[in-house]
């Protein structure tokens, strides 16, 4: 069995030969750097050393074209504030590339709303790849690992137009400019993708989110049902229309006040489902069922600790999980630089063993 | 009164200022509008964001409707007219940037009558020490995003330890990664599971 008919026969729960091997949202790039110089050979990719299954994107652009010009306003011995693509400017560490602390967004007043649409015209050419054609449809359609489509990001796209402070108030002092930024997102979207979803037989499609911490998600459902699930209904609905039958979202955080829209919104597969702020995917499945697919939830705190702990947290779900299918084990979001080389070894040696007990 | 704590509690950012001026115009004295109507309506919104009636969004709107209702009342306020209840230093550790959470927490300690020292973000172990010693706080606040950052915090316990001055305050720390056993574990006093709780932490250690 290929790695396609897996993914596929894993999301609807049809009995694959084993679950898909995936780290669905990587690695910080320090982790790797770190195991290095744990044993991870030089030069060589933890896809390559651990064999990880393949998947794959096709590339569309959903940033602003032009893009923004990227430049650096100014830089010492320990930060750089930068101008970056998407138009926000940053304050970053030169030390780490985790997260940066966020200086300016490009959207203040609706005059910068007015303007920045102008980089979003979903029929520029140049938002596919140039390669794009029949041969690039053949290969997708005929690859012997899953290919997804990116939806972009409705409530992540207007935080990062707006930035967390001002959306939040902008739900009150502007409820007409949020929902017509989540409209557009749509609108955007069902165009953008419609050359793509006609011509390829896509496997899954992946929306990103990142809209909760680990006390809930940053809006109420209030707020998501009145300017979220529409969009979320016309996208997936289009997207759905053309075969597209797995719909994830990425979000971290405590997502449980949501879930429900989530589904109600056409998605069916949440990820990375994070432990620490209380997501626990046997409780998830026994309260919404097979309907949603889930992928992650193995606690990263569990690797930087022990052996004993990362058995402790594998043995505790995968058993039911595998079993049950529609699941797909991963670490509950980037593997962190504090898990040394051994203990994700060993994390893969028991994933390994697991995911053939189907 | 009752209409500014409503103003407050219904996130009425255009009805806030309005509130603010007939109180001020009634003759009610600005500390007293800020004492038993924002602050007791903030005290509301918190309780509604512990039983997930409100979520961030809200507790973020709730504190840019105070500050609406501050812009009128701070002309009328008088120095000392705020009678503080505690001072908490607050910042994020050495290497986090990232600084959402620990400003909600400072809006809302404000509310609550807490004068605040706001070290900002990327605060290394001798600055919380410097705090400690020239501006006398009662509580350290310190915040991280990652667990590659919160181990920042045992680093700050152990600086205070060593320049002797610890035990001059009580030290909560926050964040996504932070856990009650954490804080146990490196010596802290408390580990705050959201703002709200951990504000109503501080004032139990000043009350």
């Amino acid at each position: 069995m290929n790695a396609r008919e897996r993914f596929r026969r894993t999301m609807h729960y049809e009995n694959p030969d084993r679950l898909p091997f995936y780290q669905f949202i990587g690695f910080w790039s320090e982790t790797i750097n770190r195991w290095y110089g744990e044993g991870l050979p030089t030069g060589m990719s933890v896809q390559d050393y651990f064999g990880f299954d393949k998947r794959e994107m096709i590339p569309l652009d959903y940033g602003p074209i032009p893009q923004f010009v990227p430049k650096t306003l100014h830089e010492d011995e320990r930060y750089r504030t930068e101008v970056r693509t998407n138009g926000i400017t940053v304050k970053v560490l030169k030390t780490n590339t985790s997260m940066p602390g966020f200086i300016e967004f490009p959207v203040k007043t609706r005059a910068d709303w007015e303007n920045i649409k102008k980089r979003y015209d979903p029929k520029d050419a140049r938002r596919y790849p140039k390669t794009w054609g029949d041969e690039l449809i053949d290969y997708y359609n005929t690859v012997d690992h899953p290919v997804g489509i990116h939806l972009g990001s409705c409530f992540g796209w207007a935080r990062f137009l707006m930035g967390l402070q001002k959306l939040a108030v902008s739900f009150y002092r502007e409820p007409d400019l949020v929902h017509e930024i989540m409209d557009f997102w749509a609108d955007f979207t069902v165009e953008l993708i419609k050359p793509a979803v006609e011509a390829v037989n896509f496997d899954f499609a992946t929306i990103w989110e990142d809209m909760a911490y680990k006390n809930g998600p940053h809006i109420s459902p209030r707020q998501f049902r009145e300017f979220m699930l529409p969009s979320y209904k016309k996208v997936t609905e289009y997207a759905k229309s053309n075969g597209i039958d797995i719909i994830m979202v990425d979000t971290d955080g405590n997502h449980e006040a949501i879930t429900a829209l989530f589904l109600k919104g056409g998605v069916n597969c949440l990820y990375p489902l994070e432990v620490r702020a209380g997501m626990d995917a046997l409780l998830i499945r026994k309260k919404y069922g097979r309907e949603l697919r889930l992928v992650g939830n193995i606690d990263k705190t569990a690797l930087v600790r022990d052996k004993d702990a990362i058995k402790k947290e594998i043995d505790s779900k995968l058993p039911f999980l595998v079993k049950d299918q529609g699941y797909i084990p991963s670490v509950d979001h980037c593997v962190p630089a504090d898990v040394p080389f051994e203990h994700f070894k060993y994390y893969v040696s028991l994933i390994k063993q697991y995911i053939t007990q189907v | 009164m009752g209409k500014i704590r409503d103003a407050i509690v219904n996130l009425d950012i255009d009805g806030v200022q309005t509130a603010c001026k007939e109180a001020i115009e009634a003759g009610i004295p600005a500390y007293k509008v800020v004492g038993d109507g924002m602050s007791k309506g903030m005290v509301i919104v918190g309780e509604k964001y512990e039983n997930n009636e409100y979520f961030l969004a809200e507790l973020i709107m709730a504190g840019e409707v105070m500050k609406e209702g501050m812009i009128v009342l701070e002309p009328h306020l008088k120095s000392g007219d705020l009678k503080k209840i505690g001072k908490v230093a607050i910042g994020t550790v050495r290497g986090d940037l990232h600084d959402i959470g620990k400003n909600v927490v400072v809006t809302l300690l404000r509310a609550a009558g807490f004068d605040i020292v706001d070290l900002g973000v990327d605060v290394p172990s001798e600055k919380w020490v410097e705090t400690v010693k020239e501006d006398n706080p009662d509580i350290l606040g310190m915040s991280a995003l990652l667990t590659t950052t919160m181990i920042e915090m045992e680093s700050v316990i152990k600086a205070l330890k060593e320049a002797g001055v610890r035990d001059k305050v009580k030290i909560i720390i926050g964040g996504a990664p932070i856990t009650k056993e954490y804080a146990e574990k490196i010596g802290a006093d408390a580990a705050a599971r959201d703002a709200v709780q951990g504000v109503n932490v501080c004032k139990s250690w000043v009350a």
